[in-house]
């Protein structure tokens, strides 16, 4: 009995031809009312011609709602009802709406996720750069990669800091045996000949000093490597001293050391990296107008008879 | 689906202010001033800061004699017609190159480009615009 009256407790009656004429006349599809109320535009279509169907009185509320008319307006009063006794089926999904798979749903997550994850981390770590505590101070040596026996050729050292500072600077330079320092820039602080080490102490203002000097190895035969190996010790790294990077070798053959790619030419390409690499060093001398000529010419032989550089036309 | 919406917009978002770096190619231009007769003079547009060196190339008609420049180039080659400058501590802003030659010249008869090293550190070559 409880049960029962539970039941028509949640049940009315409603007056489907009402419900049909209410809804026509406010020029509303079944299909919307389906949605409104979260059913089948079947149901509402049966609701709709049956005298007095028996639906739930929630469902009744929503369809009073969707037509803005009290639910006593569209409540049976006093006829018999016919119950609706088919169960009332949920809206299905809506139509032409395309749907994601859910294994399909996980990729996408997962591949979102680790793109977001990225682009989160690239920013972490560029802005902890700007405000980074830590200060790391590096050295990268540029080398030709050969020179004729005997002949003058550039070293360049950059030592880089991760921000700017002012702290001292040592510098020391192994030169491979046999080979003799020429000029520097900035000037050496010691240059021992006889044991082949080079030495600037100096400072470091900002965030990047040049050092460039000129060498020669008189003695090494061609074919032969030049073996370099140096270190920095800056103001902030107390008890360490990082190795000089970068190239550390220099092959003895009968090239020119700007014709990087021995073809007997100094190109554009080459004459552009000289230039580039050597224009915060004014009043460096590495011998340049030979470059110049060497490239303005189209070509150059090396005279291992007279130890130079002749200037040929192809 | 909005989450994935959500998710789109902060990767876009992101990536736009996330830092990258950008070729500049574009550190020195030139167009011609004068291309016909026998002047020819060329106009270069340089950035700031301006490249250590940049290489223009002026292809002239094979045979022609080249009577005067300014500045004064660094080689020329009657036999192929190619005339080289080699310009280096040059201001950023502009910078004409003239020549005169010694026999008219019509137009698309000669042509040029420029050379420097880009921020990225490749050779860039630029074609002289008419």
């Amino acid at each position: 009995m409880n049960d029962g009256a539970q039941h028509n407790s949640l049940m009315v009656r409603i007056d489907g031809a009402r419900v049909k004429e209410l809804r026509e006349r406010q020029g509303l599809t079944q299909l919307y009312m389906a949605t409104a109320v979260g059913v089948t535009t079947e149901t509402i279509s049966r609701w709709e011609n049956r005298r007095y169907p028996s639906i739930m009185r929630e469902n009744a509320a929503k369809l009073a709602e969707a037509l803005e008319v009290e639910l006593p307006e569209i409540i049976e009063n006093d006829s018999e009802a016919e119950t609706d006794v088919t169960p009332e089926q949920p809206a299905p999904l809506p139509p032409n709406k395309p749907t994601l798979s859910p294994r399909l749903k996980r990729h996408l997550s997962v591949i979102l996720l680790v793109a977001l994850m990225l682009v989160v981390l690239q920013a972490v770590r560029y802005y902890s750069q700007l405000s980074s505590p830590t200060i790391t101070v590096s050295a990268n040596r540029i080398l030709p990669p050969h020179v004729p026996p005997g002949q003058p050729f550039p070293v360049v050292i950059t030592v880089e800091s991760s921000e700017p500072v002012s702290f001292s600077l040592l510098l020391k330079e192994n030169l491979p045996p046999g080979c003799e320092p020429l000029t520097a820039k900035p000037k050496f602080t010691s240059a021992d000949k006889k044991g082949g080490q080079l030495k600037w102490v100096t400072r470091l203002e900002g965030a990047r000093k040049v050092f460039a000097y000129m060498v020669k190895a008189s003695l090494a035969p061609l074919n032969s490597e030049l073996i370099f190996i140096g270190r920095i010790l800056a103001g902030t790294m107390a008890g360490t001293s990082p190795d000089i990077r970068g190239d550390n070798r220099v092959r003895i053959a009968n090239f020119h050391w700007a014709d990087r790619n021995r073809d007997h030419r100094i190109d554009d390409e080459e004459i552009l990296i000289v230039y580039d690499l050597f224009s915060d060093l004014d009043g460096f001398d590495i011998n340049r107008d030979l470059i110049d000529e060497i490239w303005a010419a189209g070509g150059y032989v090396w005279d291992s008879d007279t130890g130079r550089y002749v200037v040929v036309k192809p | 689906m909005k989450l994935y919406r959500l998710l789109w917009v902060v990767l876009v978002t992101g990536a736009i202010f996330v830092p990258t770096y950008v070729n500049a190619e574009g550190l020195v231009t030139g167009r011609y001033l004068q291309e016909t007769g026998k002047e020819v003079a060329i106009e270069l547009e340089i950035s700031s800061p301006p490249p250590p060196l940049v290489i223009v190339i002026q292809n002239l008609p094979q045979g022609i004699k080249i009577v005067a420049s300014d500045p004064e180039m660094k080689t020329y080659d009657p036999g192929t017609g190619e005339a080289k400058w080699l310009l280096s501590n040059v201001a950023s802003g502009k910078m004409r190159i003239s020549l005169q030659i010694d026999r008219p010249v019509k137009k698309g008869e000669i042509s040029g480009e420029i050379r420097f090293r880009n921020e990225a550190g490749q050779m860039a070559s630029i074609a002289l615009k008419n």
